[in-house]
């Protein structure tokens, strides 16, 4: 990481629109989207949330590799964030398409 | 032609009702509110670990449990709000949150503080299932993606909250007046109790599942059936990996700042609000991406358009 701080503010403020801003902020409609009605807030707040323990290590694991490895901390947040992003990909590739999807009242896994 | 032209489509927020904004709304407030009480802390882990002499690695524990606890408050909360409705589990997290980010305020020792916020995260947790289910089964299905986009980036309003409570106000009330603010939240109860109806949708659901009997009393196991298996295990896989991203630099920023660079308050709340702002702005756009073209590619997109960007380091 650099010292100087107009880089560190130019930087930090544009990894939000893309780290923060672009990927993250659909999780109420897809997740919503995803799931029938009888276990859609189950559904989705189990699914996010699993993710929330995942986010809790990633900490720690780069800490553990800038520190033991003798890498620096710009290192393991950049093979994390790449091969993380990557993996964002493939998954929602995997998933459903849900775009103009209604949700209904219909039974459907009861 | 003059026939056509008095058919002029709706805009889009012309066409939700008025109950549907109701219930967006509040879906807005506790989250966004869930989002102050939950990032001011990343903000004052370091004054914490000096007051009680503890080290910095034991300070960011209470941050990581409190993510992790969030896990047993969503599950449990979307339990709930599957059965009895979205609203009650509603006004119940966001009066734990807050008020356990009170009471935290008057920790005497570490070990209280760490037990309270690991408590909050369950109310935190707890918040985002029943918002997110309320909102989306209420909102049109044409804006739906942007609203949600707004809703979930609105995240960055509440870091922005707490990062301009933190600039102004650190130097007059300290770590335990700012957590203290963490009460007012609570406000928000009222609101939803009074305003917000259930989602016509759940109301139906609920009601076929009593009369034909046919209820879904587990929907956890549920969601491991076959039939949904492979959708839920394709939706774990994405949000554990956009966890990882979001949280490979996120968290440890603000300590970054104050540790390493030995930054004022005035100036670590700076990057942090501008990051705050972009991300909701940003989080909108890709919301009406995500209306326009699709769910997948709006999520996809900034996914890779990310990778070249730690480089900057």
């Amino acid at each position: 990481m650099t010292g100087d701080y107009t880089m560190i503010v130019v930087w930090f403020t544009v990894q939000g629109a893309f780290g923060g801003g672009g990927m993250h902020t659909l999780y109420p409609a897809y997740l919503s989207e995803r799931f029938p009605t009888e276990v859609r807030a189950t559904a989705s707040g189990f699914v996010y949330h699993q993710g929330a323990i995942f986010g809790g290590l990633t900490a720690p694991v780069i800490t553990y590799f800038a520190v033991n490895w003798h890498t620096g901390f710009a290192i393991p947040m950049l093979v994390g964030t790449v091969l993380a992003s990557i993996s964002v990909a493939l998954a929602v590739m995997a998933g459903p398409e849900t775009r103009g999807k209604i949700l209904t009242a219909e039974l459907s896994v009861a | 032609m003059a026939a056509v032209e008095t058919i002029k489509p709706v805009p889009w927020w012309k066409e939700p009702t008025k109950d549907q904004w109701l219930a967006w709304s509040a879906a807005w407030l506790g989250w966004t509110l869930d989002a102050f009480d939950f990032t001011i802390f990343l903000l004052i882990m370091l004054p914490i670990s000096q007051e009680f002499n503890v080290p910095l690695t034991a300070v960011t524990a209470v941050f990581t449990l409190t993510l992790w606890m969030r896990l047993v408050g969503a599950t449990a909360s979307g339990w709930l709000s599957d059965r009895i409705g979205r609203k009650k589990p509603l006004m119940i997290s966001i009066g734990w949150y807050s008020l356990c980010n009170f009471i935290a305020s008057f920790s005497p020792a570490f070990w209280f503080l760490f037990l309270f916020r690991a408590l909050l995260g369950i109310g935190m947790g707890a918040e985002w299932p029943c918002g997110a289910a309320l909102a989306m089964e209420q909102w049109p299905v044409r804006s739906r993606g942007f609203m949600a986009g707004v809703l979930q980036a609105s995240w960055g309003i509440g870091a922005l909250l707490s990062s301009a409570a933190y600039g102004l106000l650190y130097n007059s009330i300290g770590w335990r007046g700012l957590l203290m603010i963490g009460v007012l939240p609570a406000l928000s109860i009222v609101y939803v109790r009074r305003f917000v109806k259930e989602p016509p949708v759940w109301v139906e659901n609920r009601r076929l599942q009593r009369t034909q009997q046919r209820e879904v009393r587990v929907p956890l196991a549920k969601i491991f059936k076959r039939g949904l298996l492979y959708n839920t295990l394709t939706a774990c896989w994405w949000m554990a990996s956009a966890f990882i991203v979001g949280y490979s630099i996120g968290g440890m920023f603000p300590t970054f700042l104050q540790k390493d660079l030995q930054l004022s308050p005035g100036l670590v709340a700076l990057p942090v609000m501008l990051q705050s702002i972009v991300f909701f702005l940003s989080g909108s756009f890709w919301g009406m991406v995500a209306d326009r073209i699709g769910r997948r590619i709006a999520i996809i997109i900034p996914a890779l358009l990310r990778f070249p960007l730690p480089r900057c380091t």
